[in-house]
């Protein structure tokens, strides 16, 4: 049961017939990963931390720096050259005491990964880099755990949700297979908006919190956002039956 | 021919089609792409669905339709 101040603290999300008390009880006992804590991770964990999700990991290796305080919305110029997921927990406790948030101060890789992922009910991808993407893919089809992908740079965002416990549910490598030559964008190189990381950041909470909560989500479904023109896309994907991470789930 | 890909209009060469009776996908991604670009990792749908690298040749094209190559966003 709800204690009566998260009764009232949760009001506004659990007054929709959808959530109500039980879908709230079900955001207590939840535990999330999110890797990555930049302008992804920065947003995605303050709606989860807000929302009330009892237990937050968080993996980052990298320092805070003054050019992500222009869309890393957690962080101000006191906390330059502290590790992003030490700070981003610092403020995440002040805001809400109910959770318990877990930092691991190293950029995710595999052995991390086998660890920290079997713990956790949804993983979110906030990451910076395509291998790290493809790391954690493969490891959430191997131990079909939901997996919520975000990514933004310059005016575009591209979301999805791999949803391994589905046995037609296509993953990340399905439909951009690791190929010859990596992709050569990123933030440093293009430039970002924060507000665009803030919609595709958004859309990855709330997928989260759906999934935690077992409202049922699209999976198959790839949402590409363009932020210069305002226009949202969907395209239709589908389980590769040659996809090397696939094809032995 | 013409078809759309990624909102801009691609009138299809009549070399690429010549010896068949419509183009393939394979046609219109060697045409837009640069050889750089098809090293890379990309994803095609043909008007909004997803098409697999092994039936791009199969996937014959018709006037109107509308292709997205999509590249993978790197970027938190």
């Amino acid at each position: 049961m709800l204690t009566s101040n998260e009764q009232l603290r949760y009001s506004r999300q659990t007054m929709l017939k959808h959530i109500g008390e039980n879908g709230q009880l079900k955001l207590r006992n939840a535990s999330v990963l999110i890797v990555g804590m930049g302008g992804l991770g920065n947003p995605v964990a303050m709606y989860l931390n807000a929302a009330g999700v009892g237990r937050i990991m968080i993996a980052d290796g990298d320092n805070i720096e003054i050019t992500n305080l222009q869309r890393q919305v957690l962080f101000g110029e006191s906390d330059l050259t502290q590790n992003k997921a030490d700070c981003a927990a610092e403020k995440l406790n002040k805001n809400n005491s109910d959770t318990q948030i877990e930092v691991i101060d190293e950029m995710l890789d595999e052995e991390l990964g086998q660890f920290y992922i079997p713990q956790v009910d949804v993983v979110v991808d906030c990451s910076d880099n395509i291998e790290t993407r493809y790391l954690v893919n493969s490891l959430c089809v191997d131990h079909k755990k939901p997996f919520v992908v975000g990514a933004a740079t310059g005016f575009d965002g591209q979301q999805l949700v791999v949803d391994p416990r589905k046995d037609n549910a296509a993953c990340y490598q399905c439909f951009f297979p690791i190929s010859e030559k990596a992709p050569a964008n990123n933030c440093q190189t293009v430039g970002i908006l924060g507000p665009v990381l803030a919609i595709i950041a958004g859309l990855q909470a709330l997928q989260t919190i759906k999934l935690l909560t077992g409202i049922d989500v699209k999976y198959n479904q790839l949402n590409v956002y363009d932020g210069f023109y305002n226009q949202w896309q969907q395209f239709n994907i589908s389980k590769q039956v040659d996809c090397p991470i696939c094809q032995n789930n | 021919m013409k078809v759309h890909i990624n909102g801009e209009a691609l009138i299809l060469q009549s070399n690429d089609i010549s010896k068949k009776s419509k183009a393939n996908l394979t046609d219109v991604l060697a045409q837009y792409l640069t050889s750089r670009q098809q090293k890379m990792s990309f994803a095609v749908a043909l008007n909004s669905d997803f098409v697999s690298k092994s039936q791009y040749s199969s996937t014959l094209l018709n006037d109107g339709d509308s292709i997205d190559v999509l590249f993978p966003i790197v970027g938190g």
